[in-house]
């Protein structure tokens, strides 16, 4: 028995409408650990080069890991693998909702759809009883009509007309939460799947279960006591970024023209919670709880989560949080990924502003945006061009200065310009333009204790640092914010002016020979939870180290798969607009110095002067080419 | 004048999410707010980060940094998430 796994994985295909399974860990597999790390290598093993993200061989891949289904907080979340229709690249999205473990106490650790059904189809699976069923009366229904329209006993993951037709960022939704990026749900359109459901009563079997269950009350503990998790999300959601990206200059403002607009605070977190906040929600199993539900037009919905009040309200111009309610609440019914979304009707409105492509979309212009948001998702008029992401729009229009994009998906809503390292992180990042694969930012400009975020110096070894441990957090399948607890909770209460304070980030700043040989070192300690975790789960000693390396073997995994398919050096980069123009008064230089960082950075990671992962960094973490 | 955005609980207390201040540098403007805020600001900025023009005062003229028409002044605490 492999603690922490089923020890099955589904794979259905959806073409001969069969069903089979195979054992999780065989071969090298438990390398990977789970989640995007083995679904990447499982990815990798079943495609050949080129293979278009749309052709009915392309698996999409559906991967829970060893913490999913065992109560630990912060641990029900499920991500989906395949190859991306926006960038060409890997593409990988993280959902918490109500899926993941339903689905792993059905019996499973990941499951792998491939082929096209004949006609629109929902996959429903309880334990041993796995069925294909015609979709009937739910295609082209929005995701939250889709999911009342299935059974109540189960989870589910479901695409709106967005990921029908093909919108090449179009999501996956799963209960009040989204698997946004990369454009996984124009996969699961191709596939004419409209929805995956599952439930089952199977337990998650873990080695040392009682230790497990006492860390876990301790856990809850902690989390509730620090500033982050039991304070900042659960009062104010991801929204209390408004006012720090704003008074940091970094929040996109109409295309990101500018790092903040004097009405910005209008949609503060703050604003939020004092006049439109109903209650808090969350994902299962977790105590922080950062989820809104807010009051609109005499509902109550789902509130917006920060990323999509920078982009889809800030972004464009719109400084109404009830707008922004109504703009995110279509987002997720539609089905598509707010960040490009927002970011692509913001290139449009940006290049009808210049004269390149007059299409009558201008910043602020709400009700334009919200029909727009429909001819989106069913690719009407100049929603269809729009669909394309701003990569793809460019080519056909122009501006490609200022198409807001690394590798084709568009940035979140960090301005680069205002934290250099993130830059590197966006460029480099093998999904594309994503923070949520490092977090960066949040030692430059959001978090208790920020290093200058206009200098390039230690930057490219945090960075790597930082991607390591993201891809180890996306593997095992903990949520990513509960990295922020890895700050101890005395810096938050430190004067950001004062002596101490200085020191340490001066020490950071400065210590860019010893995180080069940390991040290839072997810690043997356990010192945060996601090891100890593991280690319980297991029934043997997983290090710090350990886990680290779990995270450079996802993390490199994804790379080898983007070379494969002819990535390099050329993809890893910026907009023009990130590495030219300044959003600051008085910066000595005028954009992020990307090139500056970038051999230092391949340096460290084993790549060779033209990004390619060489073979002695493979060997190193024993990765199959 | 200098445009100051002031943490939440000032400016629901004030009314508004933006005032202007006349000083010379930071410093005066402290004192400057502190009068239409009721409240010591240059003791509330232990508890915040001080921006101008979205750099940190750390890495500008601490207390001393002028400010200009147009410059804008925010009080940022440490946060994450998103
Ligand atoms: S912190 Fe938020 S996103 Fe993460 S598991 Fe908890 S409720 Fe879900």
């Amino acid at each position: 028995m492999s603690y922490g796994y089923m020890g099955k994985i589904l794979k259905i295909d959806l073409t001969t409408g069969k069903h089979e399974t195979e054992d999780t860990i065989s071969g090298d597999r438990a390398k990977y650990l789970g989640g995007k790390g083995l679904a990447t290598r499982i990815l990798y093993d079943m495609t050949k080069p080129g293979l278009d993200p749309y052709d009915p061989a392309m698996p999409l891949i559906f991967s829970t890991g060893p913490v999913t289904g065992t109560g630990v907080p912060q641990s029900n979340r499920f991500v989906v693998t395949t190859r991306s229709p926006l960038t060409g690249a890997i593409a990988n999205s993280t959902s918490g909702g109500d899926l993941a473990t339903k689905f792993k106490k059905a019996g499973y650790d990941i499951l792998i759809v491939t082929g096209r059904a004949k006609h629109p189809v929902l996959i429903e699976i309880r334990e041993d009883k796995v069925e294909i069923k015609a979709a009937k009366g739910l295609w082209g229904k929005g995701t939250i009509e889709t999911q009342d329209g299935l059974p109540k006993d189960c989870g589910h993951a479901v695409i709106g007309p967005a990921g029908e037709n093909k919108v090449r960022f179009a999501c996956i939704v799963s209960g009040h939460r989204v698997a946004g990026r990369t454009g996984i749900g124009a996969v699961m359109g191709s596939k004419n799947l409209k929805a995956v459901s599952a439930t089952g009563n199977k337990k998650v079997e873990i080695m040392n279960e009682s230790d497990l269950r006492e860390f876990h009350k301790f856990m809850v503990k902690f989390l509730k006591d620090h500033p982050m998790t039991g304070d900042i999300l659960p009062r104010l959601g991801t929204a209390n970024l408004v006012q720090i990206t704003a008074g940091r200059n970094i929040i996109p403002t109409r295309n990101f023209q500018t790092g903040h607009d004097e009405k910005t605070l209008e949609l503060s977190g703050e604003e939020m919670a004092a006049h439109h906040l109903e209650r808090q929600s969350g994902c299962l199993a977790c105590p922080i709880r950062c989820g809104r539900e807010v009051k609109y037009e005499g509902k109550v919905i789902k509130g917006p989560e920060f990323e999509t009040i920078g982009l889809m309200g800030n972004n464009l111009g719109v400084f109404s949080l009830p707008a922004v309610f109504n703009l995110s609440h279509l987002c997720d019914d539609l089905g598509v990924d707010s960040i490009s979304c927002g970011n692509s009707i913001g290139f449009a409105a940006e290049l009808n502003q210049r004269g390149l492509w007059k299409n009558g979309v201008e910043f602020g212009d709400t009700g334009r945006i919200v029909a727009l948001m429909r001819e989106i998702a069913h690719r009407e008029g100049i929603g269809d061009d729009i669909a394309d992401g701003t990569k793809r729009m460019a080519e056909k229009h122009g501006g490609k200065e200022f198409a807001i994009n690394a590798k084709g998906l568009e940035l979140p809503a960090y301005d680069p310009r205002g934290c250099w390292g993130q830059g590197l992180e966006y460029a480099t990042t093998p999904r594309g333009g994503c923070h949520i694969n490092g977090s960066t930012m949040y030692l430059e400009a959001t978090g208790p204790v920020t290093i200058n975020p206009h200098s390039i110096k230690a930057k490219p070894p945090l960075v790597v640092m930082q991607q390591n441990t993201a891809a180890a957090i996306s593997s095992s399948i903990f949520c990513q914010f509960t990295a922020y607890a890895m700050i101890p909770k005395q810096a938050f209460s430190m004067d950001p002016n004062g002596a101490l304070y200085k020191a340490i980030t001066t020490a950071l700043l400065n210590s860019g020979a010893v995180l080069k040989m940390a991040v290839k070192g072997h810690m043997p300690l356990q010192v945060l939870w996601f090891e100890k975790y593991l280690s319980m789960i297991f029934g043997r000693k997983v290090t710090m180290g350990d886990f680290n390396e779990y995270g450079a073997r996802a993390f490199q995994m994804e790379k080898l798969y983007n070379c494969r398919e002819g990535f390099s050096r050329k993809d890893d980069t910026l907009p023009e607009r990130m590495l030219r123009e300044s959003t600051f008064k008085d910066v000595s230089t005028s954009g992020v110095p990307l090139d500056e960082m970038l051999d230092d950075y391949y340096a460290i990671r084993g790549y060779d002067e033209n990004g390619v992962i060489t073979q002695k960094e493979l060997d190193r973490l024993g990765i199959r080419a | 004048m200098a445009k100051f955005y002031p943490p939440f609980e000032l400016s629901e207390k004030l009314g508004k999410k933006m005032v202007e201040i006349d000083a010379p540098d930071l410093e005066a403007f402290l004192k400057r707010g502190s009068e239409l805020a009721g409240k010591d600001l240059s003791a509330e900025s232990k508890r915040f980060a001080i921006l101008i023009n979205g750099r940190n005062i750390r890495y500008l003229k601490g207390f001393k940094t002028p400010l200009g028409p147009d410059d804008e002044v925010f009080f940022v605490y440490g946060s994450g998430g998103g």
